[in-house]
């Protein structure tokens, strides 16, 4: 079989045993695994597809100290500079007393910017048309998708049927020229 | 299931101390021992709050130990059964713990102003006092001390034979100990958020009679539990390095006690705002006097000091990943919050007694010594018994985990 010259292959598997392998195998011959779809979380996933560490928590900082900074500062300039307060006879900058709202808008900010970035950054919400490239990938299957950059497709299925592949199909560049999906002996 | 054989196999026979540290443990006792006694001749009131501090915080540790497993067992958690041994350590110190808080008594007069003669003429003459002297008398502070002590301990001795029964068990047996350790945690939690909020207000509260707070056994509770998973995660930290755990332990396990040790952290800087916050705002004149006295003169810094300790050091360094599964600062930040939890249990005792802080040789010769005592009870608990509960049903969980 001559292989294209970009498109993915679509390799589905039945145990994470099997995927995690397969995920090896094919990243020690030099392919490039476009993503992975599994059920559940698999651990030690991340690590045998070298993912980067998320930058979420840096969103996180980011808006804690943005909230931090807007309560401080809201209720230092309300309370004490533009319009001091005797509050119980106690000096207007008692900074204990901005503490609860200091707290919580941190909490506040930090939390949403955390829920927004995600959203964002995953699609969620967004429209799109979805793209079945396994029958069973909304199911119980753990699905591969490898990108085939420079052909070498032949090599590629093989590996993927000797890691324990239930089955492989092709996806090429347009939906519309998708082939069908070809059985594999597993 | 190989796998955990060996793992357990590797740990079976591993010495969790050597001789030299057994010496030097003896003679820290040793050195304590003397302290107390020279000084109860000669600085009397100064070394019954040292015994009472010090009673009070190994005691907390014991019992961190004790509530740990429990709420382990009732939530069916399944990451820390590699590190069971050590929580289990601590648990089996309380009855080691409870001897000394229980000489505490002796000190009484030179501790509880409550306790002197010609003070229930003074109580009976304020109504708020008059009505705390069916509760403030000493007969019933006795029967409680030795109640809440006796409960405890039972407790601790039950849950750790239940333990050793399940080491030697077969198939069945194994999830039959299992659910009795469930059932006696279950136990123990009720029995424990009772006990331990009154004896917060019997040992600690009752040292200004007039003074109360509702949050007081939050925060005592708070000191107690930060300080206890600061004691499991040192411990951790330590086996690992001497190899013994280091096997079954990775990243993960001490990645999850950072974070246990990173939320309650934040959880006793919260309580100890609330309480403060609260007193302050109301300016009541039966509840602020305790934080003037701990806000004036040499006691100001020390009041600066234990947040700090508890939570500000703790909130910087283990905000980051990395830090939280490199042992070294791990196992640092533990330290700096077994510290803070010290001062935090002083900074609540000695304002009410001394008229300044005395924080010496004295001090640190007698914590040296409960120190060296509790060392010496810890390992030999942690020797009798392998490392790995091996017939724990989470232990192939445990030894699985990835965070």
């Amino acid at each position: 079989m001559s292989g294209p010259v970009s498109g993915q292959l679509v390799a589905s598997f039945a145990g994470e045993t099997e995927l995690l392998a397969a995920v090896r195998t094919v990243r020690e011959r030099g392919f490039r695994v476009h993503d992975v779809f599994t059920p559940y979380a698999v651990h030690g996933l991340d690590e045998a597809l070298a993912a980067p560490r998320s930058r979420l928590p840096w969103v996180t900082l980011a808006g804690a100290l943005a909230g931090l900074t807007a309560a401080v500062g809201l209720q230092v300039w309300c309370a004490v500079v533009d319009w001091p307060l005797d509050v119980g006879g106690k000096p207007a900058n008692s900074a204990l007393a901005f503490l609860p709202i200091s707290f919580e808008l941190t909490i506040l900010l930090g939390g949403l910017a955390t829920a927004a970035a995600f959203f964002w950054r995953s699609g969620l919400g967004r429209r799109f048309e979805p793209r079945l490239a396994a029958p069973d990938i909304t199911d119980d299957a753990l699905v591969l998708v490898l990108a085939l950059d420079d052909g070498r497709e032949g090599e590629a299925r093989e590996l993927l049927r000797a890691a324990g592949a239930r089955e492989i199909s092709t996806l090429r560049e347009t939906r519309e020229t998708r082939e069908a999906p070809e059985e594999t002996a597993a | 299931m190989s796998e955990i054989t060996a793992k357990t196999e590797s740990l079976e026979t591993a010495p969790v101390r050597t001789r030299t540290a057994t010496g030097v443990a003896l003679a820290l006792v040793v050195m304590g021992a003397a302290a107390i006694t020279l000084g109860l001749r000669f600085d009397a009131s100064r070394v019954w709050v040292d015994l009472l501090v010090d009673g009070y915080y190994f005691l907390s540790l014991a019992l961190a130990g004790l509530f740990f497993l429990a709420i382990k067992y009732l939530a069916s958690a399944g990451w820390w059964t590699a590190v069971r041994r050590v929580p289990e350590a601590l648990m089996s110190l309380v009855p080691v713990a409870a001897l000394p808080m229980l000489a505490v008594w002796f000190g009484r007069h030179a501790l509880y102003p409550w306790t002197r003669p010609g003070y229930p003429r003074i109580m009976a003459t304020e109504p708020a006092l008059a009505a705390k002297a069916a509760y403030l008398n000493e007969p019933f502070f006795l029967v409680r001390m030795v109640l809440f002590l006796g409960v405890w301990s039972v407790f601790a001795v039950l849950l750790r034979r239940a333990s050793l029964a399940q080491d030697g068990q077969a198939q069945d047996g194994k999830h039959h100990q299992h659910r009795r350790m469930v059932r006696l945690s279950a136990g123990f939690i009720v029995v424990f958020a009772v006990t331990f909020s009154l004896a917060s207000f019997d040992w600690l509260m009752s040292l200004d009679p007039r003074w109360t707070s509702t949050l007081f056994a939050v925060h005592t509770f708070a000191g107690l539990f930060l300080a206890g998973i600061a004691a499991i995660t040192l411990i951790v930290v330590r086996l690992r390095r001497g190899g013994s755990l280091a096997a079954a332990v990775g990243g993960s396990h001490l990645h999850d006690l950072g974070k246990l040790l990173f939320a309650f952290s934040i959880f006793w800087a919260y309580i100890w705002v609330c309480q403060y916050l609260l007193i302050w705002y109301g300016n009541l004149s039966e509840e602020i006097p305790y934080y003037v006295v701990r806000t004036r003169g040499a006691w100001l810094p020390l009041f600066i000091l234990i947040p700090v300790l508890n939570w500000l050091v703790p909130f910087l360094v283990l905000l980051s990943r990395a830090a939280k599964r490199n042992p070294r600062v791990l196992g640092g930040a533990a330290v700096v919050v077994l510290a803070g939890g010290w001062l935090n249990v002083y900074g609540i005792v000695a304002p009410a007694v001394l008229p300044g802080p005395r924080l010496g040789v004295i001090e640190l010769l007698i914590t040296a010594g409960y120190a060296g005592l509790f060392f010496l009870a810890a390992t030999r608990s942690l020797g009798r018994a392998p490392l790995l509960a091996r017939n724990d049903p989470f232990l192939p969980e445990s030894l699985r985990h990835h965070a």
